[in-house]
């Protein structure tokens, strides 16, 4: 059975690393005690409703048991302070995996639901082993030495595979942090292959593959390796590859777990798995997860309230998805006429105006947003879209007039001395299609009038669009002008042709966008970043 | 006979999907932009001392005007306008919602604007070249530490062949799809 059949919507955080923290032991016991570390294990996911469970695994265990030296500490992962010394001839199980593969049954066994069987890389365990740098010299300088080392990871990969499967794993989970680093040309063959072989020897075992960091370069020799799930690190935009992912392949991912599951409050992290859920629910081959491990101090309610929001959030969409993703698909194809008509016959489904602008009509603008900026498209293809967004939407207006009573996030303008109108238009058009509500001052807007209006509408935000170089000077007088009204808490986003990161930060502006496309998303974050001050001021 | 060829080349520079939604959108804001079109350019070559008298209280502390026309024996001013019919039809399209033909339009006026004053820049080299002379890159007001200002002498220049030009108190040019500027003539 393919993954996608055997874990359809499901939601889960990868690994269970907060885990350690329950075993009522220290870390170096646990990791050396099937019965303490399953009691964590237990503990966590009676909290954690997840649909796939892992056992908590560090990723010294495998270098460890092929002579690497690894650090045991109560309070800190198993880590690898030294390269093995030689390279070993034979790979056999260690304790602390055979500690694994009991937990992995107990949990199987105690909880009824499918357990990972997680495995590092040959390409990652073989970095530990010779020491990271010297691995990837040897890629170029030593190819036989790196074969060798591969070969020796890959077989005793195989083996702590067959063990975790033998106790009840059931999908055969590979985690190659280091693979990201490999030279593109030299992916295939120093890790593409060896993580084919990985799943190849287990043709029956549903099969995920997580890289850190940008695989974008990497995407298709991961495909190459016949995984049928890959699970992508937080730093990529899942809208700006879903078309790269084939369909019968699980797109896993990949909210942010440092920042968002660790850092933040169980509310923002419920927020940021609803969000996503609605985003990437359009996607048949979507699986809701965090973008790597949630680290060992991430708070057990956050990932239980990642889980929830979750799968509270993929229920509730699932009986409108089909209305919603035709919607979507209309904007998508710049087809206003057929927005209209899906708009209106998701009222009548009983769909509110609300969620289908979020949902439905939303998400096509945040696509060609992603794909605009991945360069993947033009602006006229996303203006196309943004015309039969806005067509869809005067048919939901009514529904909608309620949300339009809220405080504008944006006031934006075209500085005095400038009279350059489209860029700003553009600007706008991407700041409401993003959900963002903007007073717009027009063109040739002296400095008192962006303090008059931020007096009047307390936007949080204030968008300078600047094309002629003489009127930059007027980004300064905006920013000091609202200092000097005590508005040191705005944003000043600027952008167009006459601005560059550099001159926005020379004239005091907060930020930076490039064009229109991005104007939406810097000021979603800066939106975010004010939200995440005032929720931390005492 | 239009004046508007929409070939691969404009494709290009609109940055249409080449998908039949795209392509007939292009096309139909193109026949559109023919009726739409008040294309109108102007050119005069300055001697050198007649450049300066004209020119020297605006660009006289002007680096990279200096740094453009160091040694040249002339200089030419070249003014192109699409007139004010184009843009307001892109604003007007904006306005009514129909942002893609809008930015279309828009960003074809650009390109025509542009291909007037390339023609500008030929004729300028044609003649240049036959007196044996050769001719440096072309420059526009607002160009590094250029003034903007230098516009108002192509305004007073250009006045009987480019009545509609009118500059904002920031010396911004309307029609904003109209281009001035500078060529530099050296010796061969």
């Amino acid at each position: 059975m393919r993954l996608l059949e055997f874990l359809p919507h499901a939601v889960f955080p990868i690994n269970a690393l907060p885990a350690f923290r329950l075993t009522g032991v220290g870390i170096d016991a646990a990791s050396h005690d099937a019965s303490k570390k399953f009691a964590g294990a237990a503990s966590y996911y009676q909290a954690v409703d997840a649909d796939l469970l892992f056992c908590p695994s560090d990723i010294a265990i495998q270098a460890e048991a092929l002579g690497a030296r690894a650090q045991h500490a109560s309070d800190r992962l198993p880590a690898i302070c030294e390269p093995a010394a030689a390279l070993a001839s034979s790979a056999q199980v260690s304790a602390r995996m055979r500690v694994n593969a009991e937990v992995v049954r107990r949990l199987a066994l105690e909880f009824g639901k499918p357990v990972a069987g997680m495995v590092y890389g040959p390409f990652t365990v073989a970095g530990q082993v010779l020491g990271e740098e010297r691995l990837l010299r040897a890629l170029l300088d030593e190819p036989q030495l790196a074969r060798n080392a591969l070969g020796v990871c890959l077989e005793h990969a195989l083996r702590y595979a067959e063990l975790l499967i033998k106790a009840g794993a059931r999908v055969l989970w590979i985690s190659d942090p280091l693979a990201a680093l490999a030279p593109p040309a030299l992916y295939p063959e120093y890790s593409g292959r060896p993580t084919a072989a990985l799943f190849e020897a287990f043709p029956e075992s549903p099969s995920a593959l997580h890289v850190c960091g940008d695989v974008r370069h990497l995407l298709q020799g991961l495909l190459d390796t016949g995984v049928q799930g890959i699970s992508f690190d937080n730093c990529l935009d899942l809208l700006a590859l879903e078309d790269e992912v084939p369909e019968d392949v699980a797109i896993i991912g990949n909210l942010d777990p440092v920042e968002i599951m660790e850092l933040a409050s169980a509310e923002d992290v419920a927020t940021g798995a609803a969000d996503l859920a609605a985003l990437m629910a359009h996607k048949e081959n979507f699986i809701l997860s965090s973008g790597c491990a949630p680290p060992l101090s991430t708070p057990v309610v956050n990932a239980a309230a990642f889980v929830r929001a979750g799968k509270e959030t993929l229920a509730a969409l699932a009986k409108d998805l089909p209305r919603l993703r035709a919607l979507a698909q209309a904007v998508a194809k710049g087809d206003g006429e057929s927005a209209e008509r899906e708009a209106l016959a998701g009222l009548a489904d009983g769909i509110t105006a609300l969620d289908l602008v979020r949902h439905g009509l939303a998400r096509s603008i945040r696509l060609f947003s992603s794909r605009y900026e991945a360069r993947k498209c033009y602006l006229p293809e996303a203006l196309r879209a943004v015309d039969a967004f806005n067509q869809g939407l005067a048919a939901l207006q009514s529904g909608l007039a309620q949300e339009q009573e809220r405080r504008p996030d944006v006031i934006l303008g075209t500085v005095r001395g400038d009279i350059h109108e489209i860029g700003k238009n553009l600007a706008r058009l991407f700041l409401e299609t993003s959900g963002l509500r903007v007073v717009d001052l027009g063109v040739n807007v002296p400095a008192e009038d962006f303090i008059a209006a931020w007096r009047e509408h307390r936007a949080p935000v204030i968008g300078l669009s600047v094309f002629v170089t003489s009127a930059r000077r007027q980004v300064a007088a905006v920013t000091q002008g609202l200092i000097a009204a005590g508005a040191q808490g705005t944003r000043v986003l600027v952008g167009g042709a006459a601005m560059s990161p550099e001159s926005a930060r020379s004239h005091g502006a907060h930020a930076y966008a490039p064009d229109g496309v991005s104007a939406a998303r810097v000021a979603r974050r800066l939106l975010a970043e004010l939200r995440s001050e005032d929720a931390s001021c005492p | 006979m239009p004046v508007i060829a929409y070939d691969a080349r404009l494709a290009g520079y609109l940055q249409v999907r080449r998908d039949p939604p795209g392509e007939a959108m292009a096309r139909e804001l193109c026949a559109e932009a023919e009726g739409l079109l008040r294309l109108r350019r102007w050119s005069e070559r300055l001697t050198l001392s007649e450049f300066g008298r004209v020119f020297d209280s605006i660009l006289g502390q002007s680096k990279d005007f200096r740094r453009r026309t160091e040694g040249a024996q002339a200089v030419w001013l070249f003014a192109a306008t699409l007139g004010p019919d184009l843009e307001r039809r892109a604003a007007e399209l904006l306005r009514e919602g129909r942002s893609a033909a809008g930015y279309l339009l828009d960003r074809l006026g650009s390109f025509l604007v542009e291909q007037e004053i390339r023609a500008l820049d030929r004729e300028a080299r044609v003649v240049e070249e036959r007196r044996g002379l050769s001719v440096g890159r072309r420059f526009s007001p607002g160009y590094g530490d250029i003034p903007l200002a230098a516009q108002t002498v192509f305004l007073e220049r250009a006045t009987s062949v480019l009545p509609e030009l009118t500059l904002s108190a920031e010396y911004v040019m309307k029609p904003e799809k109209t281009v001035t500027a500078f060529k530099p003539v050296f010796a061969g």
